[in-house]
């Protein structure tokens, strides 16, 4: 048996039996399964629930993908490592009969170790001597009987893959319970728990249209956040709330009509984040606060009118108004930068007219004058007196319109620069205003305001000075003045015109005749220029002549624009001569004033006197002697101004060459005793009668002061005496001269008439007018009548006059040429002969009155040569020195510094006329206009 | 007529004639280069109108100055003193110049300036004369 069983003994191995080995397999099936169950169904429900996750906490929040990357990487790890590390320990370690029987051990430890005896016993491989084959399979049978009434599922560990399918399909079924409900949420979701950082955003219920996450806001100011609801938002909710950091939450009603909400913040200065709750939406916007854009500097490109003939200006505006450089016409555009380089985004310019405001002079007769039409600018034409009427035609005055409505102009931005269109401007004022937007949003503050006044191109302004307005002069004197022009852009050029008048009826022509002085030039705001007046060098006669400067700028149309007008009398000798001869006069009668006011101080110091020595410190009489002193000074100041003007008046007779020079010296002592007396004599007087008052003087001392006084003062009486007496001398002699000039005037006024009545014969003998009856003359002729008429009139009244004075004269004189001339006069009866002349004038008896004139003008010459007999060429040399009295030095010394006096005269009249011809030469170019 | 004329009297009219011929001349100048004046020539009518009655006018003037020499020669033939004699000689000289430039209507400056220089010759003869006058 041993042999038998020997050499099958090392092969033979015993197997378990088959119920045992059934139930084994069965154990271990089940175990595999539940185990791989749970591993499998762990996996699920952690990515299951790793959405479940995500989706819940992008309820609540925005999610980051950290967290969500986190969640999901924790979901997929119960796949991905606690499933294989389940697996392996439940299903690798666990696939033999050993395992398996250890496993059974630790639920029914007495069966899993007879297990694990007979799982061994089957692999033992001793002799078969030590074993018993048999044994063993008893050993086996017995174990495999004593496990078939056991049930081994109670030897598994406990078993959770049920727990495990049970929260797998709850979450399923949560899961698929939202996307049924919910399906965008939950699609969204998956989307971000898949791809946690894909830019997929948060799904909400709340869906707030796209706005900017980073909002620059004005500083310190209060600002809005608005949020509006998307068209796709699911909910709409009433309100939302919003914070600044950690301010304040402020809350805002959805606002219906727009579906928006509107969060109000008080101003900022700091950035910070502002959170915002509406619904479940959680939107952040970050807030900078800025400045808003300011302007650093604004300048104005005015471009004036072609017809200035001006550069183009630019301007810095430092103040809001543009006034003054503007003219109406001009163009202007406006550059600006802001502070700090801020770059511009955009920027308008409105463009509004403002209403016209019209300066009014309170003194204007015209104001507030209801009904009154009359324009500022006719008012101011009329105030020109003289200004032709085509030159003042300005189309200056405009109806007033009704302001246009705003305009509003967009302006061309260049980084931190703005740049306005060009802008026209009329005589509306405008208000510019600018307004601008930077990159970031920021509007100005206020925007940037300018009022723009463009003026009217001014009319210039013309005024002569240095001269008298009205002004006597000698045909051959010049007198200069100076003509200053003034406009407010530039003058063109400036002259003078004059217009002659005639006192009389003439057949001459009045002068008229203008004359350009200085050219200006665009810029040239101020134009002068001196003025030598000569009017023999223009060869204008005798006559009234009104002569204003003028100017004109570059204004179309304008014209020349006139100053006042100054009248110069330009006289003849005689008509000079007169004029100082009344002068004359009237020097003489307030000198005789004088003399009696000295009289009345000097009866008055008498009777002061007479009240003796001890009444004259009195105080009664120290009042009168103190007036008297005054009285005193008061005379000599009008003597020393009687002085002064009849140094003038010899001045003005030197340069008239026709008074005598016997008349010459008497005048000249005249004036040198005034002099005298105004300089020396009476303030003796004046110092005597102070002295008299003296406190400190005793009652003789002052007597005796009084007394010298008087003295002085019966001096000083009987100077004033002589001086009259010489005055008036001088003024008969001055009058007997003038009696010549006097008749040759009238002379010369007969002649006038006759040569203006035969000014009005044709070249053919036949009158125009003669014979006509006055009614039926042209009124022209009428006119010329009636002023001839007049002019007779006055020559017959003068001529009345030269009687009238001769025969006082000679009652004075007693000078046989004046009696003579006086009964020639009376006895030709002259002066019913020009009033029957006048009366041949008015009845258009036109020849007989030439001829009656003719004669009395050859009358009158006669007489005038009886008082001056015309000289005799041949006898002129040889008629000095025919008494044979020589001169005495005096004489020969007054005569010489008459005749030098006259050469100089003579000299300054020519070097002025001279100059005259000069600036006729320089000013040739400018000579266009006729005179 | 016999005169008898104060001395007083005679300054005084030398006083009046220096008072006039102070106003009318002109401040010294420095010696500077003077500037060179270009007359325009006559394009227009009126213009040349102008150029005629400049050449009438300046004639006229040398007339007039032509008178003036005359008397200045009188004036020399009624002195004695040869100092004063001279001076008006001068004058008469400095006369001759003016009516030559006058008549070829040169009215400019050197013109002018000759014509003060008359002006102030005539009146260092008159003090001449005052103080001869007062010196005798």
């Amino acid at each position: 048996m041993s042999s038998d069983q020997g050499p099958n003994s090392k092969d033979q191995r015993t197997p378990l039996p088959d119920s045992l080995k059934r139930q084994l397999e069965a154990f271990r099936g089940r175990l595999w399964f539940i185990k791989v169950a749970e591993a499998l169904l762990a996996g699920l429900f952690g990515l299951l629930f790793s959405y479940l996750i995500v989706f819940g906490l992008d309820r609540i929040w925005n999610t980051p993908p950290t967290v969500r990357l986190a969640v999901l990487l924790g979901g997929t790890s119960l796949f991905t490592l606690f499933a294989p590390y389940w697996i392996h320990r439940w299903v690798f370690r666990h696939r033999r009969e050993a395992q398996l029987a250890r496993l059974i051990a630790r639920k029914f430890p007495r069966l899993g170790d007879r297990m694990l005896g007979v799982v061994e016993l089957q692999d033992q491989t001793e002799s078969k001597e030590a074993l018993s084959p048999e044994l063993r399979a008893a050993a086996m049978k017995a174990v495999a009987q004593q496990a078939e009434g056991r049930n081994l599922k109670a030897a598994l560990p406990s078993p959770r893959h049920l727990r495990w399918g049970l929260m797998v399909a709850l979450t399923a079924a949560i899961i698929g319970a939202a996307l049924w409900k919910v399906p965008k949420p939950s699609q969204n979701a998956f989307e971000r728990w898949l791809k946690p950082f894909s830019d997929v955003q948060r799904y909400t219920f709340t869906k707030i249209s796209d706005f900017e996450e980073t909002m620059i806001v004005p500083m310190d100011e209060p600002f809005s956040v608005t949020l509006t609801l998307s068209e796709l938002s699911d909910q709409t909710p009433t309100s939302g709330v919003a914070r600044f950091g950690i301010q304040e939450p402020v809350s805002a009603q959805l606002q219906d009509d727009k579906k928006s909400y509107t969060f109000d913040f008080p101003g900022q200065s700091e950035p910070g984040r502002v959170l915002i709750n509406i619904g479940d939406a959680r939107p952040v916007i970050q807030v900078l606060p800025q400045t808003r854009p300011a302007i650093k500097s604004v300048r104005a490109t005015i471009v004036y009118p072609d017809y200035l003939q001006l550069q183009d200006k630019t301007k810095e505006l430092r103040v809001g108004t543009l006034s003054g450089d503007v003219v109406v016409g001009s163009k202007i555009s406006l550059e600006a930068t802001t502070l700090e380089g801020r770059e511009l985004k955009a920027g308008t310019l409105t463009i509004e007219e403002l209403p016209k405001t019209t300066e009014r002079d309170l003194f204007d007769d015209d104001f507030d004058l209801p009904g009154d039409n009359q324009k500022p600018s006719e008012t101011a034409e009329d105030s020109n007196s003289g200004a032709p009427l085509e030159a003042n035609a300005l189309p200056e005055g405009e109806p007033e319109a009704e302001p246009a409505p705003p305009r509003i102009l967009p302006l061309r931005v260049t980084g931190s620069q703005m740049n306005s269109p060009s802008i026209s401007l009329q005589s509306q004022p405008l208000q510019l205003q600018m307004n601008w937007e930077d990159v970031n949003g920021l509007e100005d503050a206020g925007g940037h305001r300018i009022r723009v006044e463009p003026l009217d191109d001014q009319r210039p302004l013309a005024y002569i000075q240095d001269i008298e307005r009205q002004t006597v002069l000698l045909e051959e004197e010049t007198v200069s003045f100076e003509i200053i022009a003034e406009d407010d852009y530039g003058t063109k050029h400036i002259g003078y015109e004059w217009t002659g008048e005639f006192t009389k009826p003439t057949d001459e022509t009045p002068s008229r005749g203008s004359h350009i002085l200085e050219l200006g030039a665009p810029n040239q705001r101020r134009l002068s220029g001196a003025v030598h007046f000569s009017p023999k060098t223009r060869n204008i006669p005798a006559q009234k002549l009104q002569v204003r400067a003028f100017v004109e700028d570059y204004f179309p149309g304008r014209g020349r624009i006139y100053s006042e007008p100054i009248t110069l009398h330009i006289l003849t000798k005689d008509e000079q001569a007169q004029l100082l001869k009344d002068q004359f006069d009237r020097i003489i009668g307030e000198l005789e004033d004088a003399a009696r006011r000295e009289q009345n101080n000097f009866d008055e110091n008498r009777r002061i006197e007479q009240d003796g020595a001890e009444k004259l410190q009195e105080e009664a009489n120290k009042e009168r002697l103190e007036q008297q002193e005054m009285n005193e000074a008061e005379n000599i100041e009008k003597m020393s101004e009687l002085s002064e003007r009849m140094e003038e008046l010899l001045g003005e007779a030197l340069k008239n060459g026709e008074v005598a020079p016997e008349t010459m010296q008497k005048m000249a002592e005249t004036m040198q005793k005034m002099q005298e007396l105004s300089q020396q004599d009476m303030p003796k007087v004046e110092q005597q009668l102070q002295e008299a008052q003296d406190p400190s003087s005793t009652p003789e001392q002052s007597e005796k002061d009084l007394q010298e006084a008087i003295e002085e003062q019966e001096k000083v009486l009987e100077k004033m005496r002589e001086t009259i007496d010489g005055a008036n001398e001088a003024n008969q002699d001055f009058e007997a001269s003038t009696f010549v000039n006097r008749l040759r005037r009238a002379a010369s006024e007969e002649d006038g008439i006759a040569n203006t009545l035969i000014a009005s014969i044709d070249d053919k003998g036949k009158t125009t007018i003669a014979g006509t009856p006055y009614d039926e003359l042209d009124p022209v002729d009428q006119r010329v009548l009636g002023e001839l008429s007049m002019q007779q009139r006055r020559t017959a009244s003068d001529v009345h006059w030269i009687h009238e004075d001769l025969g006082h004269f000679y009652a004075r004189t007693e000078k046989e040429e004046h009696k003579q001339i006086m009964i020639e006069m009376r006895e030709s009866n002259i002066d019913s002969h020009l009033e029957a002349v006048r009366e041949k004038i008015v009845a258009n008896r036109t020849f007989m009155a030439v001829a009656s004139a003719k004669k009395w003008a050859a009358q009158l010459k006669a007489w005038a040569d009886i008082l001056d007999p015309p000289q005799d060429p041949a006898g002129a040399g040889g008629g000095g020195g025919g008494e044979g009295q020589e001169p005495s030095l005096d004489d020969n010394d007054f005569e010489f510094m008459l005749k030098v006096m006259k050469m100089i005269q003579t000299e300054q009249d020519i070097r002025a006329r001279t100059r005259a011809l000069e600036q006729l030469r320089r000013t040739l170019h400018l000579q266009d206009l006729p005179e | 007529m016999k005169l008898r004329l104060p001395l007083l009297t005679t300054g005084t009219l030398l006083f009046l004639t220096g008072s006039a011929v102070s106003q009318d001349t002109p401040d010294p100048k420095p010696s500077v280069e003077l500037p060179k004046i270009t007359y325009p020539d006559p394009v227009t009518e009126a213009q040349k109108e102008a150029v005629e009655k400049h050449r009438e006018g300046a004639q006229n003037l040398a007339g007039e100055q032509d008178e003036l020499a005359a008397d200045v020669q009188d004036l020399i033939e009624e002195q004695t003193d040869e100092k004063l004699i001279a001076l008006l000689e001068e004058v008469e000289e400095v006369m001759a110049e003016v009516i030559d430039s006058l008549d070829e209507t040169n009215t400019g400056g050197p013109t002018i300036a000759a014509e003060t220089e008359i002006i102030e010759k005539i009146f260092e003869a008159a003090k001449q004369r005052s103080q001869q006058s007062g010196g005798t």
